[in-house]
């Protein structure tokens, strides 16, 4: 709370400043246009930038906030300034709509859908006379801002203090969000939605969340360009304030907080700056950009982060960060829960024609550690999919917790207690280690949405806790000296390191780990066992695929063998792997030759 | 007598991390030879950087007494180098038959029929790994076959399977430059290996002697 009111002070002070040393009206109008598109291209980067959905229609958003304030101001007589802020609903609103439509859709469908949005509004527009006018233009006047004159403000100063003001507020709200779990959930989503799903990140709803708010963002910079325009047309709903907040993001940096305000600006800024060139002056800009986008992958402020002496600052404030780190936590000792965890209940999964896994039963009692093994292609991935609720069971019942898992989403299963690592190495490559443990850790007494945009004292003593037990859970694995490599960067075995790491952090009762020690070698396997083994004392139940029987041997109580999808054989693991059946399936006879020759 | 495959203090940074600190290797004609360390050690940068796929730092390599360093990654291919990279890397949405394909462009119809039927022979019931490998070796006969983990996530019983293909394509006149974590059986299947440790080469010898060298035991076979 305290850094929100010192960063909003400073914020409020610099919109002040501007309109205080500008007096010329036509710079004065330039830096307010400049400002209203940053507000606009912000936006547009909460679902470009941090989603990753790319928005062909924007201006839908824009127009629909202008257009609500509009008529509010000049058919109901309202006071504009009293007005602007109530802009922000109905994009929260339409947003909410458009996400919870488009929740599934993914990629190219949901930019379409975006487009299709906008063009609807233009036709509403158009065709609405009574309310908009239609194409020969709503006219609304806006009074100066109250108490501008007190100050010796004229209206345009007044107006560019009150954007400047608007966008400095939109700035921190964001820049918390984006430090929050609610902003590190869209990382998730953007980077590895399956992943995101299995640590307890409700995707679907979070996606609403983030659109809604881009929405709501847009909107309010449509209400405050009205001064600028003064008359509304259905122009503002077209595909020019649409481009220029994809354009605008890509421009200023993507990936980065202030690039795409950057951006926003110098769409007003540069065009301006061109006009000695005449009707060429839209001619250059493109070409401009093309150049941006074709040598500066990373935006403008991509590029600035890599300067030498802006780069060895960042550092210094990440050794900063990282030295006030809280002392990783240990997991605590926990008594385990109830007396079967799980309960696998005739389970069949068939995909098509293929009979992934047929009629399988096994319970698995609380504190004990279970090995699944099985050749290539036996089902035990597909089976340990459906213990974490990311695929149904064609037949059968799964209890988990005491409760059947049919129909729960991922994420609810994980929240119940059973979390899954991947096969495939599932990680936020372009993040560091630390980001990836700060995602992972979301279940870990989530603080809230509110608490995270305001970064309440209650907040930040969470977010250290949280902290606390993430680097407690990569202490764990071993990785604590990478924290702060990028996880993509790591070598595979530590990659699936960071995946258990991340399990664990998700605080499960039961995990469910896919072949944790791939790209081990036996040294490293034996440590892993040891860690895991380790976990039981935590309260913690585990079922392991894996290949790497030496390591499984050493520390597994029971062992379920697959093969062709069905169980054949179940029990201690001296005993199992002595069956005839199991060493023709899995272990393979001994060493045969093969007679044939090939040419490779 | 030169090498087949020369490897003079190659060197591969990434930024200010050094993965590779001027490390020489030499494969020889019709030879497997092992590559075995730690994760992170510095073997995936190595073949990567002998591919051209990681940018090279310093040193120089030699494919059958010709200088490569400089070529492109397609270059190195023609000059018969291949490489079957880590992980499960197959294209997850394309048919067996169509990866097969990718490790094979550009050779004509019935050449490429063939080619898959002596693959399909080879791996019977081709999955994930086994068709990556396929893959690659499909793409004509390179010189040396450089393998990444081959063994990672398979049973038992195929990396039995992968030994006896390691041993067959060394017959049929191709070397086998191979990185691997189950230390076990890449030292099983070489003639010769080398220990990288921390990007730098500490140890090598042949693969027999490797296996009984009490350190290498105790490091990497865990015994």
């Amino acid at each position: 709370m305290k850094t929100l009111v010192r960063d909003l002070a400073i914020g409020l002070a610099l919109a002040a400043l501007l309109p205080s040393v500008l007096s010329s009206s036509y710079l004065l109008d330039v830096a307010a246009y400049a400002a209203v598109l940053a507000i606009f291209v912000l936006a547009v980067s909460v679902t470009f930038g941090q989603l990753g959905y790319v928005s062909f229609g924007h201006a839908a958003f824009l127009g629909l906030g202008a257009y609500t304030v509009g008529v509010l101001v000049a058919q109901a007589g309202w006071n504009y300034w009293a007005t602007v802020p109530l802009a922000l609903l109905p994009g929260l609103v339409l947003g909410a709509l458009l996400g919870a439509v488009s929740a599934r859709l993914s990629g190219a469908y949901f930019a379409i859908a975006t487009l299709v949005v906008a063009e609807i509004l233009v036709l509403v527009v158009v065709n609405w006379v009574d309310l908009t006018r239609g194409p020969m233009g709503l006219m609304v006047t806006t009074p100066p801002l109250p108490g501008a004159n007190a100050v010796g403000w004229n209206a345009q100063q007044g107006y560019l203090f009150a954007v400047g003001a608007a966008l400095a507020l939109m700035l921190v709200l964001l820049r918390n969000l984006r430090a929050s779990s609610t902003g590190r959930g869209w990382t998730a989503i953007r980077e590895a939605p399956a992943l995101a799903e299995s640590l307890g990140i409700a995707t679907a709803r979070s996606r609403v969340l983030n659109i809604a708010i881009s929405g709501a963002v847009a909107s309010l910079a449509g209400a405050l360009l009205i001064p600028k325009v003064m008359v509304l047309s259905p122009s503002l709903l077209g595909v020019t304030y649409s481009a220029t907040g994809i354009l605008g993001v890509i421009l200023g940096g993507k990936a980065t907080l202030l690039g795409p305000v950057l951006g926003g600006a110098l769409f007003a800024v540069i065009p301006e700056g061109l006009r000695f060139l005449g009707d060429l002056n839209f001619a250059a800009f493109a070409l401009m950009l093309l150049v941006v986008v074709r040598v500066l992958p990373g935006g403008l402020v991509g590029w600035l982060a890599t300067r030498p002496p802006v780069a060895r600052w960042v550092a210094s404030r990440e050794q900063r960060g990282a030295d006030s780190l809280p002392e990783p936590a240990r997991i605590a000792a926990r008594p385990h829960a109830g007396a079967t965890l799980l309960d696998v209940s005739h389970v069949s999964r068939h995909f098509k024609g293929l009979k992934a896994v047929q009629d399988v039963s096994f319970s698995v009692r609380a504190g004990e550690i279970v090995g699944l093994i099985g050749p290539n292609g036996a089902g035990k991935t597909t089976l340990l999919s459906m213990l974490s609720g990311f695929l149904p069971v064609s037949t059968g019942s799964i209890r988990a917790l005491g409760q059947d898992i049919a129909g729960l989403p991922a994420h609810r299963v994980a929240r119940l207690g059973v979390v899954r690592s991947f096969q495939q190495t599932a990680l936020c490559a372009g993040q560091s280690v630390a980001t990836n443990m700060a995602i992972a850790s979301h279940l870990h007494r989530p603080p809230g949405f509110f608490g995270g945009l305001l970064r309440t004292r209650t907040w930040r003593a969470r977010e250290r806790e949280r902290q606390a037990h993430a680097l407690g859970c990569l202490d764990e694995v071993g990785l604590l000296p990478r924290q702060g490599d990028l996880a993509g960067s790591l070598p595979y075995g530590e990659q699936k390191l960071l995946g258990v790491a991340m399990a664990l952090a998700a605080q499960p009762q039961v995990l469910l780990l896919d072949e944790p020690a791939a790209g081990l070698n036996q040294v490293e396997a034996a440590r892993l066992a040891q860690v895991l083994s380790g976990l039981r004392d935590k309260g913690m139940t585990l079922v392991v695929v894996d290949h790497n029987l030496k390591m499984l041997m050493s520390f597994v109580d029971r062992v379920v063998v697959l093969h062709h999808g069905v169980k054949i054989a179940d029990g201690a693991p001296q005993e199992v792997t002595r069956r005839p059946e199991v060493v023709e399936a899995y272990l393979g006879r001994a060493q045969q030759d093969r007679p044939e020759e090939v040419t490779p | 007598m030169t090498a087949l495959l020369q490897v003079e203090s190659l060197s591969v940074r990434y930024g200010p991390t050094r993965a590779l600190q001027a490390a020489s290797i030499e494969v020889g004609q019709r030879e497997v030879v092992a590559l075995v360390g730690a994760n992170g050690a510095g073997k995936s940068s190595m073949l990567n950087a002998l591919l051209g796929l990681v940018p090279q730092a310093g040193g120089s390599v030699l494919l059958a007494g010709r200088r490569i360093e400089g070529l492109s990654t397609r270059d190195r291919i023609a000059a018969g180098l291949a490489l079957s990279p880590e992980g499960r890397r197959v294209f997850p949405d394309l048919s067996v038959e169509d990866n097969l394909d990718l490790g094979d462009l550009g050779r004509d119809l019935a050449a490429r029929r063939e080619q898959r039927e002596s693959v399909y022979r080879w791996f019977p019931r081709l999955l994930e790994r086994r068709g990556q490998l396929a893959g690659t070796m499909s793409g004509g006969r390179p010189r040396v076959l450089m393998l990444d983990e081959p063994t990672l996530g398979l049973a038992p019983v195929i990396v039995r399977e992968i030994a006896n293909f390691i041993r067959h394509v060394r017959s049929a006149g191709v070397s086998v430059l191979i990185a691997e974590q189950n230390a076990e059986m890449a030292l099983g299947a070489a003639d010769r290996a080398y220990v990288l440790q921390n990007g730098e080469v500490v140890m090598s010898g042949g693969a027999r002697e490797m296996a009984a060298h009490p350190d290498v035991r105790a490091a990497y076979l865990g015994l």
